[in-house]
């Protein structure tokens, strides 16, 4: 009976000594997940190509700025419409709720020497476009020739997309 | 019962500064990570550039010159062998309004025959290369001609 008693003790004991241990360790090796961590990055930054894509859809999109056919239907990506060339169209082409999109569009014309704009998501382009120093909004500038379909005159032109991507 | 008492601490001390010495290296390792990593970056580095693409070929190629005529009706004249100075005339136009702020561009227009590139007109460049176009699209051709359709390739070298 003695025996075991003492036995009990001896274990008890031992516990208390691996418990500092445990605790030690788990300091340790806390601090070493936190510093591995600390060096990992899961977030990629795709501002760049969210841009691109913007401006091929704004070119490609039927709804959008370009060209469309009333007869045929066809689309003429690079041949800008115009009476496309506003607010509304684009608003009502892109969702920018889920994307945190803006863009400002410049259009201009090559015959008559005038420039005109348009904006996408304007009231947020007003508000973001200042903090592009800031890490968490990109500003990218893309430049393209066009055509302008004017009645049934082409004229050449250059269209500047200022677009502002602002991180989630 | 514990016997030796003294011992038994020794050893987890010797324990401890084993893990603490362990800790040590492994941190040393991350520090030479983070000071090797430093560098590496994975943005897009262009944020303001021309877009290329070869849909913006064919807005060339669609820009009228006369009210008949248009860039891809000069490629045709110029594939024929007559009047090449007037399509580099006309693209030299075109392209130094959009590309030329400071300086004229140069160009080389190529088609191909049997997959094999053959120069069809030029601006000749100077020393400053840096390519801004580059861009292809196969163009149909009369319904009077051999061929049916030719490939052709436009890319801006840079300036002059």
């Amino acid at each position: 009976m003695r025996l075991n008693t003492s036995k009990k003790a001896a274990a008890f004991k031992m516990l208390n000594y691996a418990f500092f241990r445990m605790v030690f360790i788990t300091i340790l090796l806390f601090t070493l997940y936190l510093f591995a961590s600390s060096q990992i990055k899961t977030n990629v930054n795709v501002n760049g190509i969210k841009a691109v894509i913007f401006a091929n859809r704004l070119l490609y999109s039927p709804n959008s700025i370009s060209y469309r056919d009333p007869i045929t239907d066809r689309v003429y990506p690079g041949v800008i419409d115009p009476a496309n060339f506003n607010e509304n169209t684009l608003n009502k082409a892109f969702n920018y709720d889920k994307n945190l999109i803006a863009a400002k569009l410049e259009l201009k014309n090559f015959e008559t020497n005038k420039t005109i704009e348009a904006y996408l998501n304007k009231e947020w382009y007003g508000r973001w476009e200042p903090l592009t120093k800031f890490e968490q909004y990109e500003k990218t500038i893309k430049w393209r020739y066009v055509l302008i379909k004017d009645n049934e005159k082409l004229t050449q032109g250059l269209l500047r997309i200022d677009t502002v991507v602002a991180s989630d | 019962m514990i016997k030796n008492k003294k011992g038994f601490f020794m050893s987890l001390v010797i324990d401890m500064w084993g893990w603490f010495i362990f800790f040590l290296g492994i941190l040393f390792w991350l520090f030479i990570f983070m000071a090797l990593s430093k560098g590496i970056t994975y943005e897009i580095q262009e944020k303001t550039a021309y877009l290329s693409d070869d849909s913006i070929l064919l807005a060339y190629l669609r820009t009228p010159v006369t009210e008949k005529e248009n860039i891809a009706d000069l490629i045709v004249t110029a594939y024929r062998g007559a009047n090449k100075e007037k399509l580099k005339e006309e693209l030299n136009k075109i392209l130094n309004q959009v590309y030329g702020r400071a300086k004229p561009v140069c160009w080389k227009l190529w088609y191909y025959e049997k997959d094999s590139k053959k120069l069809l007109v030029e601006e000749e460049c100077g020393s400053e290369k840096n390519e801004l176009f580059n861009a292809e699209t196969i163009m149909p051709l009369p319904y009077n001609m051999e061929d049916k359709a030719i490939k052709i390739k436009l890319v801006i070298l840079g300036y002059k």
